[in-house]
């Protein structure tokens, strides 16, 4: 019980201390403003040169694509932004395991990232006449649930690179750009080059995306555990990866004396 | 003196390396040697102070024994354990403060810092609300515990920092500059916090700028100067020693015998 409620209150308590912010106003500019342009950008696009068309298709993957934001912005900089503050040697020298330090971190980013989506829904909704019969919301929404989860795991990678780097920018520009460029959301995976295309299988979101898109085709939840639960074990694969990398890479920062490093 | 009793600190031969890249487009390796070598041993209740000038490697030896920076040679143990290594069974029993008003969540409140490391400390629920209780009022913050950190003043957010580093109970507490840049009350807060601190039994690495706060609190020191310990004695006995080598009977003050370390045994050997 303990350690539940730990896991509750070290969520809440570095989600507030590093990322959130301190209004509602600030929220939806933040949080939601930029995200929400950015996906009625590439719709746009895609209704350009798609013409008539339907393009909930595009829709569909750009709004699941938003999870990118608070994986990247949120749970990617996490190592960095502690670094700024001088609380990473704290961190790092407490007899918490990188499981107990970060990964508590990436959970309410999974449904603020979850929330960012939902609020893309109900604006294209508005403008793209996208619609979703209710009975598929429960299906859809479980679909959210993974890909954000899934999205927050490769934050968690990321973030670890800015243990040894002092330019996570570009590590973090590469990966938004993988994020919205690899997975599917804008462009047709089978029509990238050979070799790129095994990658979008190992981006996070790539099936989420596919399964969604399903969805609104008229796919039944049924048919879609399988590809569900690739995009699950994916997520669980990426969080394995990023809790190894934490402790090899805060050893090698340790060693090499750049822990506290900019 | 204390030859019955095993030291809780103990660093032997410490060597630190740091290489350090310079320029653009010709990148060059430049290697510092921050730590030449030193040996020293600290015992149970100790307060023992690491005076030095800046630059002179305290801060480095200071990370080493808190597991945030490997040695590059030598032996530095706390608790007969390997600081890097065996950190393990070392990080629960020690906590440390660096000087500066970071390392603290600046938006959240002085509560609520001191209940993240509560938990990243993983202090039993049952225990923490009288632990808290206790520790804001032992640092005097009760009445602002609610407020924001960054609301608070540098002696404020310095004070939090130590109740922030008795949580786990620590039996090594290793402060760096822990009175950079305080007023002269703040400053003498922190030193009857310290006093408190080694009254409850607490082992006390202190670096300092301040020499009479070195007199005060130190039992033993260590003076070290670019990389290497100079002299290292009780002040007694550092002033006995300063006393005979530069055949000056008056009454020497800390910081003569600081300087005379530093500077006037350079000029001597010249
Ligand atoms: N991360 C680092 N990389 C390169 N050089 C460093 C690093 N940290 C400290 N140094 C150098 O090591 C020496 C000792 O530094 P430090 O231990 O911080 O001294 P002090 O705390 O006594 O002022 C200095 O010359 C400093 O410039
Ligand atoms: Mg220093």
């Amino acid at each position: 019980m303990d350690s539940f409620k730990r896991l509750i209150r070290k969520a809440t308590l570095s989600y507030k201390g590093l990322f959130a912010v301190m209004s509602v106003q600030q929220y939806l500019m933040v949080n939601l403003g930029s995200p929400l342009m950015q996906m009625l950008c590439f719709t746009l696009i895609a209704r350009y040169v798609y013409g008539t068309v339907d393009i909930s298709h595009w829709f569909i993957g750009n709004a699941l694509v938003l999870t990118y934001f608070n994986a990247i912005f949120g749970v990617g900089v996490q190592l960095t932004q502690e670094k700024n503050s001088g609380t990473l040697k704290l961190l790092v020298a407490s007899p918490s395991s990188g499981v107990g330090i970060f990964l508590p971190r990436a959970m309410l980013h999974i449904f603020d990232g979850l929330l960012t989506v939902l609020f893309g829904l109900v604006i294209g909704s508005l403008i793209f006449d996208f619609y979703l019969p209710i009975s598929s919301w429960p299906a859809f929404l479980l679909i959210l649930l993974v890909a954000s989860f899934s999205a927050m795991a490769f934050g968690l990678i990321i973030s670890c690179l800015g243990l040894l780097t002092r330019d996570l920018n570009l590590v973090l520009n590469i990966a938004s750009m993988a994020m919205l460029g690899l997975t599917g959301a804008n462009f047709p995976l089978d029509r990238m080059p050979v070799w790129l295309q095994p990658i979008g299988q190992l981006m996070p979101l790539t099936r989420s995306i596919e399964a969604s898109r399903s969805l609104y085709s008229g796919a039944l939840l049924s048919d879609l555990s399988g590809i569900l639960l690739g995009e699950f074990i994916l997520g669980i694969v990426l969080m394995a990866i990023g809790v190894v990398m934490f402790s090899i890479m805060t050893r090698v920062a340790v060693k090499l004396g750049v822990l506290e490093m900019f | 003196m204390l030859s019955n009793t095993y030291p809780v600190i103990s660093v032997k031969d410490l060597k630190r390396t740091y290489s350090a890249k310079i320029g653009v487009m010709n990148q060059k390796k430049k290697s510092v040697e921050a730590l030449k070598g030193i040996s020293f041993d600290i015992y149970p209740g100790e307060i023992f102070g690491l005076l030095g000038p800046n630059g002179a490697g305290k801060t480095t030896t200071i990370k080493i024994l808190t597991t945030l920076l490997a040695p590059t040679s030598g032996e530095a143990k706390v608790f007969g354990y390997e600081a890097f290594g065996e950190e393990k069974f070392i990080r629960h029993r020690i906590n440390f403060i660096f000087g500066g008003e970071r390392s603290l969540y600046w938006r959240l409140s002085g509560e609520d810092n001191l209940k993240f490391f509560a938990d990243i400390y993983k202090i039993p629920r049952s225990k923490q609300n009288e632990l808290l209780d206790c520790l804001f009022d032992e640092v005097g913050l009760t009445d602002v515990r609610k407020h924001k950190v960054e609301t608070y003043s540098k002696g404020m957010k310095q004070r939090l920092q130590i109740a922030r580093a008795l949580l786990n109970e620590p039996e090594v507490i290793f402060l760096d500059e822990p009175s950079l840049g305080l007023d002269p009350v703040a400053a003498r807060a922190l030193k009857k916090m310290v006093r408190q601190i080694a009254d409850q039994g607490k082992t006390v690495l202190l670096t300092t700028h301040y020499m009479q706060e070195a007199e005060e609190l130190c039992d033993r020191i260590a003076i070290i100067n670019d990389g290497e310990v100079v002299a290292l004695d009780t002040i007694a006995g550092l002033k006995t020693i300063a006393q005979n080598e530069s055949n000056n009977d008056a009454n020497l003050s800390l910081e003569d015998i600081y300087v005379h370390f530093i500077e006037g045994r350079a000029i001597c050997k010249v």
